[in-house]
């Protein structure tokens, strides 16, 4: 099948920073599925729309296993990263398609990023390449309006 | 038997008149100076261009017929090395280098023309990592920042 392009175009992508640690686990046997299973792990970003250019930037920060209540044996990590994005014709588009594109699809794309990245970094670690589970972002999204509201009240 | 007739008839013999069979011959056996004297007189005609010269003006700074010097510019033309170093001091160009075996032709323009894309680059680059980081301290920038409103929609897919 022929792909059809999206309006929605990654102008560019950079990591910011990242944090990596291996704790050396205490018990000698350990079911990795199960240990990352248990990992913590916490998203935050900032979405941003430059006035001039109509480009949107996307600033995401990911850690897994970075909480310090419940601290598990393994990888601690934290990535940062930042991405700009354009909607291509963005006039002609439904204002829920853009919707859907400037916010879903922004914050799928970088996670996905993200995801490759931690998945690199790991993939040299003593425990192997840790994938990030699959994210909710509709929660994601929702849970950032619900602080936006919280921050301005 | 009409022209036509005549013109395939004679392209089909053995030895046909027009020659074609030798010119071919004579090309592909003398392709790599024949590509050389091509681009000598592409780079002549663009000295004229860039001088806001015409032949006549060349054929009068060289001393020779208008003629020569349309016989130089149409190629193939087997120019003789006292040919080529006048023709670069008139024009002020360079037409042939000796190269050593580990040299490479880099001319001034390709490495201006490299020099400014890789300074472009840099800035484009740097002008997104600025905005990242702008987008980081928020307070710095408020007008900036996009209020994430829950959406009305509910049919987005719920992995990502």
């Amino acid at each position: 099948m022929k792909a059809k392009f999206s309006p929605l175009q990654l102008l560019d992508f950079k990591l910011l920073q990242t944090h990596y640690e291996f704790e050396v686990p205490e018990v000698e046997s350990l079911d990795l599925h199960e240990l990352f299973s248990s990992y913590s792990v916490e998203i935050d970003f900032e979405l941003g729309k430059s006035e001039d250019t109509e480009e949107i930037q996307l600033l995401t920060m990911i850690e897994v296993n970075l909480d310090k209540d419940n601290p598990q044996p393994g990888y601690k990590i934290m990535v940062e990263g930042g991405a700009t994005f354009e909607i291509k014709d963005a006039d002609s588009i439904d204002e829920g398609l853009k919707n859907n594109l400037s916010k879903f699809s922004t914050l799928n794309m970088v996670i996905n990023n993200l995801r490759n990245i931690i998945f690199q970094i790991t993939n040299l670690g003593p425990m192997g390449g840790y994938l990030l589970p699959p994210i909710d972002i509709t929660k994601l999204l929702h849970d950032k309006a619900e602080s936006q509201e919280e921050a301005k009240g | 038997m009409s022209k036509t007739e005549e013109k395939l008839k004679n392209l089909a013999t053995e030895n046909p008149a027009s020659g074609w069979k030798e010119k071919v011959k004579y090309r592909s056996q003398n392709k790599a100076w024949i590509k050389k004297s091509t681009r000598i007189s592409l780079r002549i005609l663009d000295a004229l261009d860039e001088n806001g010269w015409n032949q006549t003006d060349l054929a009068k700074a060289l001393g020779v017929s208008r003629q020569l010097v349309s016989k130089m510019v149409k190629g193939p033309n087997d120019f003789q090395l006292s040919t080529i170093s006048k023709l670069e001091e008139v024009l002020g160009i360079q037409l042939q280098a000796i190269l050593a075996e580990d040299e490479l032709v880099v001319t001034e323009e390709v490495i201006r023309e490299k020099v400014n894309q890789e300074i472009t680059d840099y800035h484009r680059k740097w002008a997104h990592t600025q905005q990242y980081l702008s987008l980081k301290n928020q307070k710095s920038n408020p007008q900036l920042v996009m209020v994430v409103e829950p959406s009305p929609e509910d049919d987005y897919a719920l992995a990502g």
